[in-house]
């Protein structure tokens, strides 16, 4: 899936007469198998892009084009057809729900999608297997470790075998054991031919990337 | 889900606890003791009460009736009206069971009461004899007949009910008043709880003496100190009011959860109408759920409680049976809310 962003500003209303300019006239052009970290302070817009990208917003002004068809022309079930299928989230503080299992959790971006429940299993299975958890699944992921549950995230984040994964933050709250392993996962992931967009103000975990846009008052910085 | 919910908030649960035994120590302490110590009549903890519905049949059925003496202590004669009770010892009543302060008059088995009484609650100022004409009973002041008397309050007797006016008329009084009615109620008092053998005696010589009668219910004798168990009972509602605040606040804990779940779901796919559609049976289900939790605990309490305080007749035991009661609610909520989640996802694997 190629991504492309024309000229995108995102304006949050924070208040009666006060906006706050996330994003200003981003142009950003993404082919399918980039592997691109997003780097820049707190409150850069780099989190605001992602999930521009990843439909969870839509801009202010410009298009945010997935495959060349506007995100703010779809409609709201089509843009959750693609965060479904199309998309793998990973975030800092893992969007698991703690109080299930592993398998429950996996199980999610599966439910909302037409994959059979029968499938759920082997599909299940096969994540796993890729990140190593295959003993954990029927583990609640309040009892697993910080480690433990972004490898969690990012075989969720695989389920539906998306093209693209983004992450924010993914090694905010790993040590560096743990970091290294997800470098690792988020290259392995890369060669596979998926599309990676990682934000991050982690230098070890920007280089790993093959492409690195820094973000600076909403503006891009190449 | 639920050794989590309890683990998680084990300084609420200590809290309530800790309230429990707050009000089981205020409840002693105010209520002096609810059945200790307090000149009550300990024997009569053993008395119980048998009562039958029976058609009106005359004189020689009610006769043959009262004639099941095997270890009766008295036998009790009620007709019952919207608003009125109207009441009748033909063999007397047993002493121990109308000694309290308020009534002087210990009637002795064989002894008839002949003046009427009136059990009207203090609170209510009411015309006596008015209110009983309005019930459509006409009851003739003459003297010693039908005089009122004083208050006494003879509850579980017979068929229980909030309050009303209670005549007690003689024999042949009530044999006279009674004469167009179609059922009475006959209450069988024993002084000490029969075994079964002898209640299933007592349930085949009614049956065979008045083919059409109903069994309604045991109840203990409560005739004692009443106002203790009166006074005891608006205790029962704070233990309700607190079991409803920790139901609620189970409840926000069950929303906070399900929100975080939308989030989640929302990030992976789920469109903007399931998520409404989702968010409004939650919701529609908690409160269903929540009503009928609700509903089995009004029960409990109203029904249940009620007799358990006149059952149990311990403080301590009212007390944890209480606290039981409302665990056992949170335990339903708790469970159905599980059962709910379950469905949904289908652990099938």
């Amino acid at each position: 899936m190629n991504i492309e962003l024309e000229k995108v500003s995102k304006v949050y209303r924070t208040g009666k007469d006060i906006e706050v300019k996330a994003l200003d006239s981003v142009d950003l052009k993404i082919d399918q198998g980039d592997y691109l970290a997003v780097c820049g302070v707190s409150g850069s817009g780099k989190s605001t892009l992602l999930h521009l990208i990843g439909c969870l917003d839509l801009p202010t002004e410009g298009k945010v084009l997935l495959d060349g068809k506007n995100t703010a022309e779809m409609k709201d079930a089509e843009r959750a057809a693609i965060r479904n299928s199309k998309i793998g989230f990973v975030f800092q503080d893992y969007a698991l729900i703690p109080y299930r299992t592993v398998y429950e959790n996996l199980i999610i971006p599966a439910y909302f999608s037409n994959v059979r429940r029968k499938q759920f299993g082997p599909m299940v299975d096969k994540v796993l297997d890729v990140v190593g958890m295959k003993d954990y699944l029927k583990r609640r992921v309040d009892t697993l470790s910080g480690g433990q549950k972004q490898r969690v995230a990012i075989a969720r984040a695989l389920m539906l075998d998306p093209d693209i994964i983004l992450a924010d933050e993914p090694s905010g709250a790993l040590d560096s054991k743990n970091k290294t392993e997800l470098i690792e996962f988020f290259k392995t992931i890369n060669e596979s031919g998926k599309t990676i967009i990682v934000v991050t103000h982690d230098f070890e975990m920007a280089e790993a990337a093959q492409k690195i846009i820094t973000i600076k008052d909403g503006t891009l910085v190449l | 889900m639920i050794s989590a919910y309890l683990r998680k908030y084990k300084w609420l649960h200590i809290c309530v606890c800790a309230l429990y035994a707050l009000l089981f120590f205020a409840e002693i302490t105010v209520a002096g003791e609810m059945f200790y110590n307090k000149g009550l009549n300990k024997k009569s903890l053993e008395e119980l009460s048998y009562s039958f519905e029976i058609d009106t049949t005359g004189r020689s059925t009610l006769d043959e009736l009262l004639s099941f003496s095997d270890k009766v202590g008295d036998i009790c004669l009620v007709s019952k009206t919207d608003v009125l009770d109207i009441i009748c010892y033909p063999q007397g009543v047993m002493p121990d069971r109308v000694k309290s302060e308020d009534f002087s008059y210990n009637l002795q088995p064989g002894q008839a009461y002949m003046t009427a009484t009136a059990n009207i609650p203090e609170q209510l100022e009411i015309d006596y004899f008015d209110d009983v004409n309005k019930a459509g009973k006409q009851f003739e002041y003459n003297g010693n007949n039908y005089s009122l008397m004083r208050f006494v309050n003879i509850e579980n007797t017979y068929v229980k009910r909030e309050w009303s006016f209670s005549i007690f008329l003689s024999y042949e009084d009530f044999i006279n008043e009674v004469r167009n009615e179609d059922k009475i109620v006959i209450s069988y008092c024993f002084e000490n709880s029969p075994d079964n053998t002898e209640l299933s005696r007592l349930k085949k010589f009614v049956k065979s003496k008045s083919p059409n009668s109903i069994y309604l219910e045991q109840a203990p004798n409560t005739d004692e100190l009443d106002f203790i168990l009166d006074f005891s009972n608006s205790f029962v509602w704070v233990a309700t009011f607190l079991a409803a605040l920790c139901f609620a606040r189970l409840m926000i804990v069950l929303l906070k959860n399900r929100t975080i779940e939308y989030k989640i779901f929302e990030l992976l796919g789920a469109k903007k109408t399931w998520l409404v559609c989702s968010k409004i049976t939650y919701v529609f289900a908690l409160l269903s759920i929540s009503a009928l939790t609700g509903g089995i605990l009004y029960l409990i309490v109203q029904k249940v409680t009620d007799n358990l305080l006149v059952y149990t007749r311990n403080s301590f035991m009212f007390w944890s049976s209480s606290l039981l009661i409302y665990y056992l609610a949170a335990g339903l909520a708790v469970l159905f809310m599980h059962i709910i989640e379950r469905v949904k996802y289908g652990n099938e694997y």
